[in-house]
């Protein structure tokens, strides 16, 4: 279980006002959960805080009742640019984080070919980035992101550069992958419509300082279809996020 | 292919305007036509090739490489840090100031006629340019790039392996192929300076008995030299540094 208990974060450059107050929440083992809000409202910074890219200045940050700062490879991280590195084959790409880790060359190969056929690219194992294209990039990054072999996924708006077909596709895609892994996923997105998809409760952050999340449920089972979006019960709790991050920008 | 058409012909049309014009002014000693050129790069072959190429490749390929040591060297300590970039830079803005040719007379006072001297004046010449583009690929980094490998634990080491080296290695090609030119044209004047060998000192020698055939042909060597190490460099580059245009 991940928890934020009374977490305070103000950064260390920049303005010194406070992004997150006493801020806590928890997201249980397995869950995919997603975190909307408006531009600039902290959503990146929650993730940055979780990825061990910032230090807090109060509260603490756990997993299973353990403090992050004492944890390693707790969690992986996938960014909304796909950052495969152009000078590496794909498979190299998903190979990374197991260097990084120093894990045995072959198993980093033998956990890279299996979870490319995960993605269903093990035919491009042997390519470079810029022989795919935009949505195939984000499955490789999404594999690479397995191969970091944490619990936690950290997806930060991975879908947000694609353009809208490929873009749902790759929503249903993460469904069946989520499914499968049975891995915990924390999802940050401003597309309310991909979060209620994907997601079994919707973290809504607001205000400045964020001092608390108010949590919706989204009652539909999985596996989901794009026609189960819209059920009336969906549509109205669709347009309940949109007025509340409507109202959130209007203050801010 | 129609660019290159249009290069040779421009390239042949002006090899005949010298033919012709040099053949008219009937002066060959100093204005030798390229069939002369030819004519004495055949027959002064041996000595031209076997003595004096062979004496200028040791000082441009010693040189270069002791040039591409230090330039990588010093553009990887700038990068670890900014106070030794701040104490380092400027020294180099100052050495890339100094006219080599001006200077490398007192190379041959310090050591005489000898490759040190030659191998003075190239490195000199050209570690410059190395150290700067590559320090400027080395900061060109992805930092978010960085951010994700520090998200799976990675140490500087492998930021550097993994990241810099990488994201460095098309501004280090680059500088190569900017340098090498350089290297060739500091070998030739460094021998015409001072030299007992090498195609500078031959084609000085060459001047004062009035030879301008052998001249043109020991300019031409050097030419071919330059030309043949940029064509290497632009092989490798294009060969194994595919990833230029996605950085």
């Amino acid at each position: 279980m991940l928890e934020f208990k009374n977490v305070k974060f103000i950064y260390k450059s920049g303005v010194k006002e406070p992004i997150l107050e006493n801020l806590s929440f928890k997201v249980e083992d397995g869950e995919f959960i997603s975190i909307v809000g408006s531009s600039g409202s902290g959503k990146t910074t929650i993730f940055r805080i979780l990825n061990g890219l910032e230090d807090i200045q109060e509260g603490s940050v756990e997993i299973d009742g353990q403090d992050i700062r004492g944890l390693k490879n707790y969690s992986s991280y996938m960014p909304q640019k796909d950052l495969l590195l152009p000078w590496k084959t794909i498979e190299k790409n998903v190979m990374l984080p197991m260097s990084i880790q120093k894990v045995d060359k072959d198993l980093q190969k033998e956990r890279a070919i299996e979870m490319l056929k995960q993605v269903g690219l093990e035919e491009y194992a042997n390519k470079y980035p810029k022989d795919l294209s935009g949505g195939m990039r984000q499955r490789v990054a999404f594999a690479r992101t397995l191969c970091a072999g944490a619990n936690l996924l950290l997806l930060d708006e991975p879908f947000s550069a694609l353009d809208y077909i490929t873009r749902i596709s790759l929503q249903e895609w993460l469904m069946k992958q989520w499914l499968d892994v049975k891995k915990t996923i924390v999802f940050i997105t401003h597309d309310v419509e991909e979060a209620i998809f994907l997601s079994e409760k919707i973290y809504v952050v607001s205000g400045r300082p964020i001092t608390d999340i108010e949590i919706k449920e989204v009652d539909l089972p999985y596996p989901r279809t794009r026609e189960m979006l819209l059920d009336p019960r969906i549509q109205r709790l669709k347009e309940d996020l949109i007025d509340k991050l409507r109202t959130t920008e209007e203050e801010e | 292919m129609k660019k290159n058409l249009s290069a040779i012909v421009t390239g042949a049309g002006l090899l005949i305007l010298w033919q012709i014009g040099a053949g008219l002014a009937g002066i060959s000693h100093i204005l030798p036509r390229p069939t002369d050129v030819l004519v004495c790069l055949w027959n002064k072959r041996e000595v031209l090739f076997k003595v004096h190429m062979v004496e200028t490749l040791k000082a441009i390929v010693i040189g270069y490489l002791i040039a591409i040591v230090i330039g990588v060297l010093l553009a990887v300590i700038m990068d670890l840090s900014e106070k030794l970039e701040a104490m380092m830079y400027p020294v180099f803005v100052i050495i890339e100031t100094i006219p080599i040719m001006c200077i490398a007379p007192l190379f041959v006072l310090w050591f005489g006629y000898t490759l040190s001297a030659r191998i003075l004046a190239i490195v000199l010449s050209t570690f410059f340019s190395i150290t700067v583009n590559t320090f400027d690929g080395l900061k060109k980094i992805n930092k978010e790039s960085c951010e994700l490998m520090k998200t799976y634990g990675a140490k500087t080491m492998q930021l550097f392996w993994h990241i810099k080296l990488p994201t460095a290695l098309p501004y280090f090609m680059t500088s190569l192929k900017i340098t090498f030119p350089w290297a060739v044209i500091g070998a030739a004047i460094a021998e015409w300076l001072g030299a007992n060998r090498g195609l500078g000192y031959y084609s000085k020698l060459m001047v004062s008995k009035l030879d301008g055939g052998t001249v043109f042909a020991a300019v031409l060597i050097l030419s071919v030299i330059a030309i043949a190490g940029i064509a290497v460099i632009k092989f490798i580059d294009r060969k194994f540094v595919f990833w230029r245009s996605d950085i």
